[in-house]
């Protein structure tokens, strides 16, 4: 007989479902509702790739996303090589609490604190303010996956290719750099899908220039009113992560990114 | 060769450090400027704090971010805390299974599915739905927080049970001091992630229900003609918020650093 979990989660278990879980069924439902409300219809899913409109926002946030995605990755490589196969036994953590806690400071306060930078440099809001503050805000969700899995490279792959004569570049390349591919490809994932939701980072430092699928469902809700066509978008993002996530768990052996 | 690579590494990751607080450093550098506008230095002042100290609507918003910080925490911590003591590896998993979703997944899509049920249900918005909000994403920090110290706690109470103790002493005399580490942990992570909250709150808050973060936005966006409004002010009330932050995220992240080389904070 499998084992059953115990009561001790159904406090837990029970606020997330009714509070974090169903609100994504009632988002579902909405999203194949039309404003005029007659039974289930696929429309607000087809409006999304058929009107121009809203492709080229799909499109455009696309493009963000992937330019936040390489910019991204170029920059955690090399610190999360060396945080976590160079640093020290003091200050490897150290490190690692520095790079991560800009992370848990909210993307509004890190926008506006970026804006101060920008001003004092010379530049004002546009694309390229909008494209640090995304790079800025998305770094520590690329390096995380990335040092994960540097980390859980064994120290004795390293030595057997020194042995057998690997050069430290060979052993950079060929040996590490492969095997850290799996967080290269989770971070990867995760900054793509995030980043095309980012609506804080547009508005703040985008000026005129910059428009996210993100930016178009706060609009559609607090300011358009069309729930459906919102609605259908956020189920498409939360679908393609939702895969991903599963896909990358699985991948990581049941476990889980953090 | 090898030694020049990894001082040249060392440089790279410091460098990448301090550009990862420059704006901060910056913003807060400018909180203190004499004159209204970024990138304009007019002279040491304080007058924006005490600006902040005289604002009616900042000390309202600071009323309602701390109702809903300190609610929110008590009740993520209250109802993640049973879950965090089970020491069976069933529990774990269903317990990790359903808090990883609200850590991945994007503020915004969460935020509109939420408001949409509300409307629905025909529930008001306002702070009481804004804790919610809160406490649906809070409940998982919570949850990451206490595990450590909260299973090594059942642990010890189990052996207490066992040595002849009761139930509710093992409970109170050693499961609740034992995770106090955790406990403190979680209370604090999610009292800091509700305070500075700025997505949840604009879908949940409905009109008239102001925070923190919700004044700097609606300022930040407008900026201009009145004082408030200026960057400057609007520096000096971030300030304060990203200082708070990050001394709680910094002990946080450094303690579960130290504790499980491999594993970060977030």
């Amino acid at each position: 007989m499998k084992p059953r979990p115990s009561a001790v989660l159904a406090p837990m278990a029970l606020f997330l479902a009714a509070f974090f879980y169903a609100p994504f069924i009632v988002l579902a439902y909405q999203s194949l509702q039309t404003p005029g409300g007659r039974g289930v219809t696929l429309e607000n899913y087809l409006t999304v790739f058929r009107d121009p409109a809203y492709f080229k926002v799909v499109l455009s946030s696309l493009a963000i996303a992937g330019e936040t995605t390489l910019a991204t990755l170029a920059l955690a490589l090399p610190a999360a090589y060396y945080i976590a196969r160079m640093s020290g036994p003091r200050e490897g953590p150290i490190l690692l609490a520095l790079l991560l806690t800009p992370f848990w400071v909210d993307v509004l306060l890190r926008s506006f604190a970026l804006k101060s930078i920008i001003y004092t440099l010379g530049m004002r809001e546009g694309y390229a303010a909008m494209m640090v503050g995304m790079v800025y805000e998305y770094l520590p969700i690329m390096f995380l996956p990335i040092y994960a899995s540097m980390l859980r490279i064994p120290e004795s792959a390293v030595a057997a290719a020194r042995v057998l004569g690997a050069t430290p570049r060979d052993v950079t390349l060929r040996v590490v750099l492969p095997l850290t591919l799996p967080g290269i490809v989770a971070g990867s994932a995760l900054v793509l899908l995030m980043s095309m939701t980012e609506f804080v980072v547009p508005a703040l430092l985008g000026g005129t220039k910059g428009f996210t699928v993100g930016s178009l469902i706060y609009y559609l809700f607090l300011s358009g009113g069309l729930w459906g066509v919102g609605a259908a978008l956020a189920v498409l993002l939360t679908a393609a992560l939702t895969v991903a996530a599963f896909l990358l768990a699985r991948r990581a052996g049941g476990e889980l990114a953090w | 060769m090898v030694e020049a690579g990894r001082r040249l590494a060392r440089l790279y990751t410091y460098a990448l450090i301090a550009a990862l607080y420059a704006p901060i450093v910056v913003m807060a550098a400018y909180s203190f400027d004499d004159s209204k506008f970024f990138g304009v230095w007019g002279g040491f002042t304080a007058r924006w704090y005490r600006l902040l100290a005289h604002d009616p609507q900042a000390w309202e918003a600071l009323r309602n971010s701390v109702a809903v910080a300190v609610a929110s925490a008590l009740i993520s911590t209250a109802l993640a805390l049973p879950a965090a003591l089970s020491t069976r590896k069933v529990d774990r998993d269903l317990a990790s299974l359903l808090t990883y979703p609200p850590v991945i997944m994007p503020e915004i899509t969460e935020a509109v599915a939420l408001m949409i049920m509300f409307l629905k249900l025909g529930f008001p918005l306002g702070v009481v739905s804004v804790v919610i909000g809160h406490t649906a994403f809070n409940v998982a920090y919570a949850y990451v927080a206490l595990t450590p110290a909260g299973s090594s706690g059942a642990r010890l109470a189990m052996a207490a049970r066992t040595l002849g103790a009761g139930p509710l002493e093992a409970f109170l005399r050693v499961a609740v001091p034992v995770s106090m580490p955790g406990i403190v942990a979680a209370l604090a992570l999610t009292f800091m992630m509700s305070f500075t909250d700025f997505t949840k709150t604009l879908f949940t808050k409905g009109p008239g229900f102001v925070t923190l973060p919700i004044l700097i936005w609606n300022r930040a966006r407008r900026p201009g003609l009145s004082p408030y409004t200026s960057q400057p002010a609007i520096a000096a009330l971030s300030t304060v918020l990203v200082a708070m932050s990050i001394a709680v995220a910094f002990t946080f992240t450094l303690y579960q650093a130290r504790r499980q080389p491999g594993r970060g904070g977030a």
